[in-house]
């Protein structure tokens, strides 16, 4: 058996010969250069699997021409085996710093030479089985890419005014940004923070994509949301593994979002006008995945915002990268950076902070920021008008059947169920009428969520004029509907089919006291206070809206067109 | 870093010394598996841990469900004031007694 190619390097053929006829013996082939410019010639053409080098060599020695060898040979291990007459520690260790691997001393013997070459060959084996395994890991990692930037970039809604840095440690970032828009137009982010790199991260991340890339276009709320991811990870993901998260929803109306940080750095939201940080919500739950008894909903804030304002998140790397020093850049160091930009985006000014603390410090984490402008860019714009336009490309005018939906919510049901979704999917999945879910999903939202805030919770609108009344009111909303156990709400849609169309009627009653709609001034303190652009977008898309009973029914009739 | 570990009665001190991190894993848990059945309580001494990353903190709720299957319990003690605020911002503090 063929024990590899042997180069010796010597001036002495005596010496040549005598390691020659050894290695021979040991079946090795071998090849002879005389002095160190000869063995680097010899090596780039014969490409030998060891090495034994003499030191004292005319032309060119045995350190300069190991140090030459070593650095062409970075991706292979070619041990090189000085040797040497001299036995002083000096001399001894000039052979290991020129970049040998071991040295002989002359005379040779020969047991110890076999020895050594053993040893030599062992470290090769372990070479080639971590290159071996590198290289596989690198091939697992691009497919992770690949497959992360199709599945889960490409589901991602990009608005103009939404800037997103993104900067991974290695091949591959940990961290998941996700964005999506609601049927309404809000704009949902959700930021993950996966445990560990690479492959492990991507395994969470797929399905965390599915449930929010569907689920936030299905207009299910943001506790419902986070809640369900939380289920999926803990069912996947083994013990010891989680997803920290930031959640926001930036309401169409540019006036409010809600948000969740589950095991983050804060979020911020900065003034439009003077970018200095006006409230941040700090971490309040355990991130995702580790626990089945997780209810996000006492934990979700609704903040009020002004148009200009701006919402940055970023990933705990944004904060705990260190320089060569040591030292900490931190997140006071970050939001200084934030709050004096004069960047367009504060997250740009930040993103230079970090490097020039950094200097020339490897990355240690995945570097993570997104900054949204709550302005009207970052909204896909919606003309009620459009809706009916978008059939034009449709073909023929094939006629609506009259079609009929009750759903009832009673007591305990109407705190657990949320009936917008279902109407939804039932709106999207019937022919003809597809088109025009964004305008259905608008009213039925509105009216729905009128007539359970006021009709059965009794809350009072006014509370929304001021910023802490803003979160009085979805304190006390949330607190009233979890102890909810009558009441009831009923929804109707039926369609009328139409020369043009159809008209669509939608009539929701709830069990509530209603109130004195005749009196048209109620009615219209009631229209202003209640949601404000929500209920003028709805008196905008259907030609008659009514209240009926005592005010506590409504209807409202749609007309749909071709 | 080095894990040292140490028991008095039924309760196993371990205590991590430097960067508890991924690197961190095996001989974690060795410390934690190799205890003998009587133990009842099961301490991360953690005065001297300078860094904790998500992987250590992975790495304690896989000490968690350990502890668990043992009908025993789990402390952490004496974390730094920088490994207490990951510990916080993480509510870790909702899973783990932490004791000064």
């Amino acid at each position: 058996m063929n024990s590899g190619l042997a180069l010796v390097v010597d001036d002495e053929p005596t010496n040549r010969f005598i390691l020659k006829s050894l290695l021979k013996k040991n079946n090795f082939e071998v090849v002879e250069a005389i002095n160190g410019e000869q063995a680097i010639d010899l090596f780039l053409e014969k490409d030998p699997d060891i090495i034994f080098m003499d030191i004292m060599m005319p032309v060119m020695n045995g350190y300069i021409a190991t140090e030459k060898i070593k650095s062409l040979s970075k991706e292979k291990f070619i041990p090189v085996i000085f040797l040497t007459a001299m036995t002083s520690d000096e001399s001894l260790n000039k052979c290991i710093d020129s970049g040998g691997d071991d040295f002989l001393t002359k005379p040779f013997n020969k047991t110890i030479l076999m020895s050594k070459i053993q040893s030599m060959r062992r470290i090769q084996d372990l070479l080639t089985q971590t290159t071996r395994l590198k290289d596989m890991m690198q091939r697992d990692e691009e497919v992770a890419e690949k497959v992360f930037n199709t599945a889960i970039t490409t589901a991602n809604d990009q608005p103009d005014s939404l800037r997103t840095i993104l900067q991974p440690a290695g091949l591959f970032s940990g961290d998941m940004i996700l964005t999506s828009y609601t049927p309404a137009h809000d704009l949902d982010i959700l930021v993950g923070d996966f445990t560990g790199h690479g492959l492990s991260a991507a395994i969470g991340a797929l399905p965390a994509s599915e449930i929010f890339h569907a689920m936030s276009k299905k207009g299910f709320t943001g506790p419902q949301i986070l809640e369900r991811i939380n289920d999926k990870l803990n069912l996947i993901l083994p013990t010891g593994m989680f997803m920290a998260a930031q959640f926001v929803r930036i309401r169409h109306e540019l006036d409010h979002i809600e948000a969740c940080n589950s095991g983050m750095p804060d979020i911020l939201i900065l003034d439009g006008d003077k970018r200095n940080i006006k409230h941040r919500i700090p971490s309040k739950t355990l991130p995702l995945g580790i626990t089945t008894d997780f209810t996000t909903t006492p934990n979700f804030q609704y903040i009020p915002i002004n148009t200009g304002d701006r919402v940055i998140l970023f990933s705990d790397g944004a904060i705990e990268s260190r320089n060569n020093e040591g030292q900490l850049f931190g997140q006071a160091q970050l939001e200084s950076a934030l709050q004096t930009s004069s960047n367009e985006f504060a997250i740009d000014s930040g993103l230079s902070s970090i490097k020039s603390h950094n200097h020339e410090c490897p990355q240690d984490d995945d570097i993570s920021l997104i900054e949204a402008i709550c302005s009207p860019r970052l909204l896909p714009s919606w003309d009620p008008e459009d809706t009916n336009n978008k059939d034009q490309h449709n073909n023929g005018n094939f006629s609506l059947d009259e079609i009929s939906m009750h759903l009832k919510y009673s007591g305990e049901r109407l705190r657990l169920a949320y009936p917008i979704p279902a109407i939804i999917n039932f709106i999207k999945s019937s022919p003809g009428f597809d088109k025009h879910y964004q305008a259905l999903f608008t009213i039925f939202t509105e009216l729905f969520l009128n007539s359970l805030d006021h009709g059965i919770l009794k809350l009072d609108s006014s509370l929304k004029q001021t910023a802490s009344g803003f979160s009085e009111y979805f304190t006390q909303r949330d607190m009233r509907l979890s102890k909810l156990n009558d009441g009831h709400i009923h929804i109707s849609l039926k369609s009328i089919p139409k020369p043009y169309g159809a008209n669509i009627h939608i009539i929701i009653e709830d069990s509530g006291a209603g109130f004195n709609y005749n009196n048209s001034d109620m009615t219209q303190s009631i229209t202003n206070q209640n949601s404000g652009r929500g209920i003028n977008l709805v008196h905008e898309l259907c030609t008659s809206l009514l209240y009926q009973g005592n005010g506590n029914i409504v209807e409202a009739i749609y007309e749909l067109k071709h | 870093m080095t894990i040292e570990v140490s028991t008095n009665n039924e309760a196993a001190t371990i205590k991590i010394i430097g960067r508890f991190d991924f690197s961190s894993q095996r001989d974690f848990r060795n410390a934690y598996q190799n205890q003998q059945q009587n133990v009842s309580e099961y301490i991360v001494d953690l005065s001297q841990t300078e860094y904790i990353d998500s992987s250590a903190l992975g790495m304690l709720l896989l000490l968690k469900e350990h502890v668990e299957s043992k009908n025993a319990h789990s402390k952490l003690f004496q974390p730094a004031p920088e490994i207490r605020k990951i510990l916080t911002m993480s509510n870790f503090d909702q899973l783990f007694t932490i004791s000064d």
